[in-house]
Order: C-alpha cells, then structure tokens, then sequence
C-alpha cells in the first residue's frame, strides 16, 4: 500500500461521518502540512475503491457547492485489514532501526 | 458553471482544467468539493487569494490526474475494452497511412518538403522575433517601465532639459520615481590598453526606480552628484575587461582623464534602457552632474525613464505630463512655448518599431506556410480522388465514412509530423543564415535562439498543419457516397463540391502569391530607390576614425585643437593618404539642432521660432575628402574662430529654405537673441543626407570646430587605395599622438553606408525570398490541379478528338481551366494588396504601397507561371492517342 494511500484510508477514519473529499484534503493538509491537491485525493480514492478498500455514498446536493452532491467515503473492511497489515509490516521492518 | 457567483468564480478554464484532472465518476463531487472550498477561501482569504488557490490547485491535479489516465488506458487496453479498440485502431490507421505513404516516397518526401520548408522559415523567424521583440525588457516589472520625451515643433521626440526634468519630479503625480540618463562614449585612459566604452550618466533616482541593487557595492547618492568622482561598473566591463577583480570596489578607474572611484558593480544583464541606442549596452554608469540639472531650460540633451504607479496608466501619465508641459509652458515662454510630452512604454520606445517591421516578415512566412498548406490539401483531395476506387471497395467491406475520413486524416498527421520534423531541421540551419544576415542595428541578437517555445511554435505550427489541410479533405471524403466510387469505376467527376474546394485553394495561393509579389517588389524598388538616392557625398576610399579627446588635458579649446591638428598632421603622412579632414557629427549619423534668429527678419516668436538648422564642426580638408561640392564663397578659414566675426559654411538647403533670392555670403544670423552672437555665411556647400539614407537634407552649418558645441567627432582619411589597408597605420599615427586617447570606429564610409542599409537590405532580402518560394510553390499547385485535371479527363478529352476536336480546342478546353483559377487568384489577390498596404506602408521609400507597377509585375509573373504551369499537362493531353484515351478505362 503506497504512502498517500494510508493518508487518505486514515483521514477517512478519522472523519467518521463527515469524510468527504474537501474534509479528507483539508485533514491530510492540515495533519501533515502537506498541500495536497484534489487530482492526488481522487485519484487514490478511485484506485482504493477498485481495490475494494472504500465504499461512498452520494450526500444532498447544496447551493454553496454548486448544487454539486458530496460523495461521502467509508473504509470498508478490506481496507481496515490491509491498513492493519501495513502497519504491523512497517512495525517489524522498523524494530530496532534508527535512520 | 457552479463557481461563480456576483463577486465572480475561479474562472472557467481552471474549473474545467480541475476536472480534466480528477477521474470521471467523481468529477461532480470533486468541482463541488473544491467550489466549497472556494469560497469558505474567498470569504476569509479574499478573491485573490482564493482564485490563485484554485488556479494552483488545477495545475498541481493535473500531474495525478494524467499518471492516472495513462495507467488507466493501459489497464484499458489489456483488457481490450471499448475504449482500447479506438486506440489500437488509430494505431491501426497509423501503420495503414504509413504503409501508404512509403509506398508513394516521391508525394511523400515532396510534401514533406514543403510542409518543413513553411514551418522552417516561420520558426527561425519566430526565433528571431521572439528575441528581439517579444521578450520583456530585462528588468523587475518591466512592464510598468516608460520613457518619457519631450515634443516640440519639430514633432516627436526629444530629450528633456536639465530644469524641466527638475519640475517633472517636483510636480509629477504618476510616477514611483524618474530618472534622467545621458549615454555618451568614453574613453578608460587607464587601462593597459586605453578603450572606448558607452557609457551613461544616471541620476541617484535611476537603480532604485528600475529596482535593481548593484550585485557588489553601493547605488549612487545624492552627494555623488556634487563630487561626481565616482563610477559605478557593468557587469560585462568588471567581468570582461577588469577580470572580475573582486577587490575592485574602492580602486580608481580613469575615465576621460578624471580620476573616478569604483563604488559598485551591477548584476549580470543589467542595463539602463537607452532611448538613444537599442543595440548598444552602457558599460559604466556615473553619477549626474549636479550641474547639469541646473543649467538652461532651452538646452536640452537628457532623456527621462520613469516607473508607473499602481494607480496610473500610460494615458494617465501622459495626460499628467501634459498637465506640467501647459504650466511650464505659461511659466517659461521663451523655451517652452511649443513644448509638451510624450510617454512611451520603454519596450515599446525601444523595440516596437523592429518589433512591427519583424511581425511583418514573420507574417509573410506565415502567408508562405499557408500556401504550401494548400497546396498539400490540393494534393490530398486529388489523392483521395483518385483513390477512390479503394476507399469504395473499404465501404463496400463495411468501412464507414469515419473510418475513411479518419484513415485520409493519419496520413496528413503523419505527413505533418515529418514536416514538423524536417521543419525543426530547416529551422536550425536557416536560424544560421538569418544570424549572417541579420544587421547589426537589430536589437537583442545574442539572445536568438531556438529554445523551447520556439520548439513549441515548430510543432504547434505542424499540428495547425495536419488540421488545415488534413480535415478538409477528410470531411469531404467523408461526406462523398462512396458507394457511387464502386459503379463508376474510380473515374467518375468529381463531386462539385470538391472540384469548387480544391480551386478555392488554388485562387487563395495565387492570392497569397500576389500579395508576397507585391510586396517583394515594392521592397526591392524601395531598396534601389534608396541606394540610387544622391546621398552628397563619396564614400569611396574615404576611412572614418572616431576620437573624443577628453579628460583634464583637453578642457581648454586650444588643447583640442592641437591635438587634432596633431592627428590630422600625422595621419596626413601615412603613406596612400591623401586628404585629411574632421567632422563633429558624420552625415547618416544624426546630429544636434537648434532655431536660429536671422539678422533683419524680425524677433523671434512663441509661434515662429525661426528655420531650423543643423549644427556640425568641421576641420581640415573635410569637404574636399567627403567630396561636399563648394558652391559657393570659400571653406573656413582659421581667422573665421575670431571671437567677434566667426564664420560658418552652411548648405544649399539652407540658403534654399532661409535666403532663395539673396546672396547669403555676408548674411547673418544667430542661435541666441539676447544679445545675439552673430555667425556671418563665407560660403555655401552641397546638401548632404544627416540624418538617414531616407531622410531629404535639411539645412545645416558648418562651424570652425573652436566656436564648435561638441568636442568629439571623426577624423575623415581619403586615399587612392583600399581604407582597410591603412587602417593598422592610421590607428597607430593616432595612438602616438595620445596613447591615452584609444582611437575606435575605423571603418570606411561604405561600410557605414551599407550598415545603415542593413536593415533594410535584410527585409528585403528575406520578402524577396518568400515571394519567390511563394510564385514557385503556387506554380506548383497550378501544375497539380491542371494535371489532374487532365488525367481525370482523359476519356472525355479522347472523346473529343475522336469526334474531331481540333489540338487548339483541346489545349484552350485545359488552358482556359488554368487561367479562370488565376483570374479569380488575382482578384482575390488584389484585395489581399489593398489590405496589406497599410502595414507595407512602414517599409516602403519613394514608391507608394500600392505601386501600379509593383502590382502589374505581381499580376504578370503570377499569370506567366500559371500559364506555364498549365501548359505543359495540356500539351500532354492532346499528344494523348485517342484511342488509349478511350481504353483508359
């Protein structure tokens, strides 16, 4: 699992019920100072979607967007275990290491 | 769009930019994610700061986005969905087109050729242009930058007086600040070897205002210009002629004699703009004398570069400027009646004439281009005419017209690819020949080059190609039941529609073809109007060598006559030489002027000011070496420097224009009128041009260089033999007078001639060039439409003669076809010329921009290569056996 592609699974998780895209580019942005940029979120969400990893659901349509839905994200149980995965791996790869 | 609302959105372009970037099922939700955002931005941050926020995100989605789609595209292709078929198809159409085209290497390479040759020229041309004129002027926030002149009634424009910048910056209210310069030459007496240098003089005023901080060193201060004893360097002269010292700050540099201390060195590639010299760079910069700015209103010698404020414009700026030129005028009558301002962008000033006359010869290349477009598209038609017989049987096997559009349309993209190509290719041997031709009065050379966006030009050009001349035939052939190519057996007509497009092309070449001729000639005729003109003077065998005596040693004007008269002595002994004389100002090179009293005609008013005249020392034999005919009276004479009688030669426009039916020896007349200092005429020389090759005589006098304005000039040689000769012992005769005082500028006057003809020559040069690859390409357009014609008729024409049509009828039946597309080619054309003459009218001398004689040229050369580009399949059509006509089939 690439590095941006835990950034967004975690950022989902901490949004709970509010994980859409401005909310999942502003918590990374704001998280890790990164300026991050909506092409980078949505093409991980897409690819992470394929993989079966999130799941959306389409929100109310609002003027201040446009009259554009949100797409809401939620990490689905595949990506739970993958995102466990990696941590447990990146753990043991770095027990004992100092770069 | 989503995004705007009344206080306006991110623009659309960045809108539909963002969601080219973001992949398709979330594209509304990402627009609307990032509109939210927005405005939450706009709300706290401003507009500004929310556009540009957006803007930056568009930009930075667009790398994600692609590495996305291409990875996409390539998962689409594995698993050959839909969407892969259209791409293995184009490449499919690709290698079919390309497998056709080899297949025909000689209509191959033949369009190629042409296609690379019109986008070669226009993108070494592009080069050019961009360099010279298309790049901002090499200073922070250039575009704020400004000249300002003043006006007068000789027109536009002159610099300003020392009082009047003065009450410029005390009254201006447009401007973050002004700066006065003077350029002139001196000499570095210093130096291992001493070197004339350009160099200019600034006010405190100028770095800061340009915005520019010198890279090692101080700026100028207020009391550098009380002192005046310090210089600040180029880079060029620190790196180039001083070694890149980097102790040099606080060393003494001797400028002209005066003993000036190094106080900084500015960064590389800076300059101050010079209204005066576009091609030559300032080497050292000193501080304006203080003096200067207090000295007389009426005498004026300094140009002014401001910067705009935030608020103003240059309307504004100029209505400002105006606003003071009225005050000044009702405050300063004597000096500021006729007086005002112009303000000018400073890239503008500089290179906005060079920049049109560039455009121009870029647009001819561009018209060049556009013809062998054309005659590319006819091409195309008529293969895809002829081919019709194959496109018929790809229907009949179920291809449909947008398989064969799009088959007919990779050809052309493939051919406009090695087009481009070649084009590149071209581009970089002919920016070679364009280096060689260009004049050395062009402006910004050195920084030519073909970089990216030239590159970019070349194949943005190729690709505009592939859709002129690809499309058109593509939608015809599209649009052309291909089912009727089948039963007729590939030799039916052609559909009208086609036959009416491939003659539009033809009539608009010929056009095109007219209105290059045209100009061609108009520039040629110019060009020899000019070099025919009597300029009065020889430049045969004469050498000109500039000298500035300067420095402490020559302030008085005795010291500068002996050291003249020394030079000219020594000179005169070199063997070949002949005659020696000098000249403050050489004719073509410009001068100095002012309005003159004449005795017993009156005072001198606000309305009229008196004639205008010339002013120019001369010494020694200078008249007699220039070949300047003595008309009348005598040369000067060392008892004319007499303080209370001095005497002036002056020319025949002047006793024209001031005395037409008096005797002018003994008249007299002055440049001041309280109390005047008379000048008395002892003799009447011819005319010669001053200012320009182009530019009529105007009057002029010649004064003893004692009673002289300006202390610098040419020492002028004639010899029997060639001047480059003697050049090495004439430089040498110079030094050994004053080793301090370098010589510079030896170069005979044809060469000063043929150089402020360069320019010129070198517009005409290149016009001529493309009109004549315009007449030959056009010819050949002419020569394929008729062939075809021909060939496509052959069984009707077999018809004809087998019925006893006579050879004549034939060949007027195929003639008459070539000359109604060129009828209707020069009609059009005319237009074109018609609505090219006020751009030509920039260039042209002594011929008007619509020459009868110019256009009659145009129109017989175009119609002779019509008619013989027609004549030759039409003589081959009647030698046709009718028989073998009739078999074609």
């Amino acid at each position: 699992m690439g590095e941006f592609e835990q950034l967004v699974l975690l950022a989902i998780l901490r949004l709970e019920d509010e994980a859409y895209g401005m909310e999942v580019r502003a918590e990374i942005e704001a998280r890790t100072g990164r300026d991050v940029s909506y092409g980078a979120v949505y093409t991980t969400l897409d690819r992470l979607e394929r993989k079966g990893w999130v799941a959306h659901e389409l929100g109310a349509p609002t003027p201040e967007r446009g009259g554009r839905a949100k797409k809401y994200f939620r990490v689905e149980r595949a990506g739970r275990e993958a995102l466990r995965d990696t941590r447990r791996a990146l753990e043991i790869m770095w027990d004992g290491v100092t770069p | 769009m989503g995004g705007r609302d009344e206080r306006g959105g991110p623009g659309k372009a960045w809108v539909w930019l963002l969601g080219l970037a973001v992949p398709d099922p979330y594209r509304d939700a990402a627009l609307g994610d990032a509109d939210e955002e927005f405005r939450a931005r706009r709300d706290r941050d401003g507009d500004r700061a929310a556009r540009a926020w957006y803007r930056r995100q568009a930009i930075r989605s667009l790398g994600p986005g692609l590495a996305h789609s291409a990875r996409a595209l390539v998962e689409r292709r594995r698993s050959m969905d839909s969407r892969g078929e259209v791409v293995t198809m184009w490449m499919q159409d690709l290698r079919i087109a390309a497998r056709t085209l080899a297949r025909r290497p000689g209509f191959t390479v033949m369009v190629a050729l042409m296609l690379g040759l019109g986008v070669g020229a226009t993108t070494a041309l592009f080069g050019v242009f961009r360099a010279v004129f298309l790049e901002p002027v090499a200073l922070p926030d250039s575009d704020e930058l400004v000249v300002v002149m003043q006006t007068a009634s000789f027109g536009c424009c002159g610099p300003s007086s020392g009082p009047d910048y003065l009450d410029w910056v005390e009254r201006e209210r447009s401007f973050d600040g002004m700066a006065a310069i003077s350029p002139r030459f001196v000499n570095l007496t210093s130096l291992e070897e001493p070197r004339r240098v350009y160099a200019t003089v600034v006010t405190p005023s100028a770095f800061p205002m340009l915005g520019v901080e010198p890279r090692m060193g101080r700026a100028f201060t207020e009391e550098d210009m009380e002192a005046g004893d310090v210089a600040i360097l180029s880079h060029t002269l620190w790196s180039s002629v001083l070694g890149g010292d980097p102790d040099v700050l606080g060393s003494t540099l001797e400028v002209d004699g005066n003993a000036l201390t190094v106080v900084g060195v500015m960064p590389e590639g800076f300059d101050v703009p010079s209204p005066w010299s576009v091609n030559l760079r300032h080497q050292l910069y000193m501080p304006f004398p203080r003096e200067w700015l207090d000295t007389n209103r009426g005498s004026h010698g300094f140009p002014v570069v401001a910067r705009l404020s935030d608020e103003s414009t240059v309307e504004t700026a100029q209505a400002d400027m105006e606003r003071i030129m009225a005050e000044l005028a009702v405050e300063y009558p004597r000096t500021n009646a006729d007086r005002s301002a112009r303000v000018f962008q400073v890239h503008e000033y500089l290179y906005g004439d060079v920049g049109r006359q560039l455009g121009l010869i870029l647009a001819a290349a561009a018209l060049v281009l556009l013809i062998a477009c054309g005659n590319v598209a006819g091409l195309q038609l008529a293969r895809a005419t002829a081919r019709e017989s194959e496109l018929s049987v790809r229907a009949a096997l179920g291809a449909s017209r947008w398989t064969v559009g799009r088959l007919l349309f990779s050809e052309s993209a493939l051919l406009a690819a090695a087009g481009g190509v070649l084009g590149v290719i071209l581009a970089f041997l002919g920016l070679g020949l364009l280096r060689s031709l260009l004049p050395s009065t062009m402006p910004r050379t050195d920084g030519i080059a073909l970089d990216g966006a030239a590159l970019a030009f070349a194949l943005g050009t190729a690709a505009l190609t592939a859709v002129v001349f690809g499309i058109a035939p593509a939608l015809l052939a599209a649009r052309r039941d291909l089912a009727s190519g089948v039963r007729e057996g590939g030799y039916g007509t052609l559909a009208p529609g086609k036959e009416r497009l491939r003659d539009v092309f033809i009539a608009t070449q010929i056009a095109l073809g007219l209105v290059l001729a045209n100009g061609a000639v108009l520039l040629v005729r110019s060009y020899t109007e000019v070099r025919g003109q009597e300029y009065g003077f020889h430049t045969e065998g004469v050498l000109t060598m500039a000298v500035t005596p300067a420095g402490s040693r020559y302030e008085s004007a005795e010291a500068r006559e002996r050291y003249l008269d020394e030079i000219q002595r020594r000179i005169a002994e070199v063997p070949g030489v002949e005659e020696v004389g000098f000249i403050t100002r050489l004719p073509l090179e410009g001068g100095s002027n002012g309005n003159v009293l004449v005795e017993g005609r009156g005072p001198r008013t606000s309305a009229d000011q008196g004639p205008l005249v010339e002013v120019t020392s001369a010494r020694g034999d200078y008249f007699e070496v220039m070949g300047i005919p003595l008309l009348r009276g005598r040369t000067l004479l060392p008892v004319d420097s007499v303080a209370d009688a001095i005497g002036v030669v002056v020319n025949q426009a002047m006793v024209d224009e001031v005395w037409p039916d008096e005797d002018p020896i003994g008249k007299r007349f002055s440049f001041s009128d309280d109390p005047p200092a008379w000048l008395t005429v002892v003799g009447v020389v011819g005319n010669v041009r001053q200012w320009s090759p182009e530019r009529p005589p105007v009057a002029q006098l010649y004064a003893p260089y004692r009673r002289g304005w300006s202390s610098a000039g040419h020492v002028v040689a004639r010899m029997a033999g060639d001047p480059a000769e003697v050049v090495p012992a004439v430089r040498r005769a110079a030094i050994s007078v004053d080793p301090t005082q370098p010589p510079s500028d030896l170069r005979g006057m044809d060469e000063r001639l043929e150089a402020r003809l360069a320019q010129r020559r070198f517009y005409t040069t290149l016009i001529g060039l493309f009109a004549g690859g315009a007449l030959l390409l056009a010819a050949a357009g002419i020569y394929g439409t008729v062939t075809f014609f021909v060939t496509r008729r052959v069984r009707e024409l077999g018809i004809r003669m087998a019925l006893g049509a006579g050879r004549t009828g034939i060949v007027g039946l195929v003639l008459r076809r070539g000359i109604r597309l060129v009828v209707w080619g020069l009609i059009l054309g005319l237009a074109g010329v018609w609505a090219s003459t006020s751009v030509l009218e920039t260039l042209v001398y002594g011929v008007g921009a619509t020459d009868p004689l110019a256009l009659v040229f145009g129109c017989l050369a175009l119609a002779a290569v019509a008619l013989a580009a027609s004549t030759l399949p039409a003589l081959r059509a009647v030698r046709v056996p009718p028989v073998l006509a009739l078999r074609s089939e």
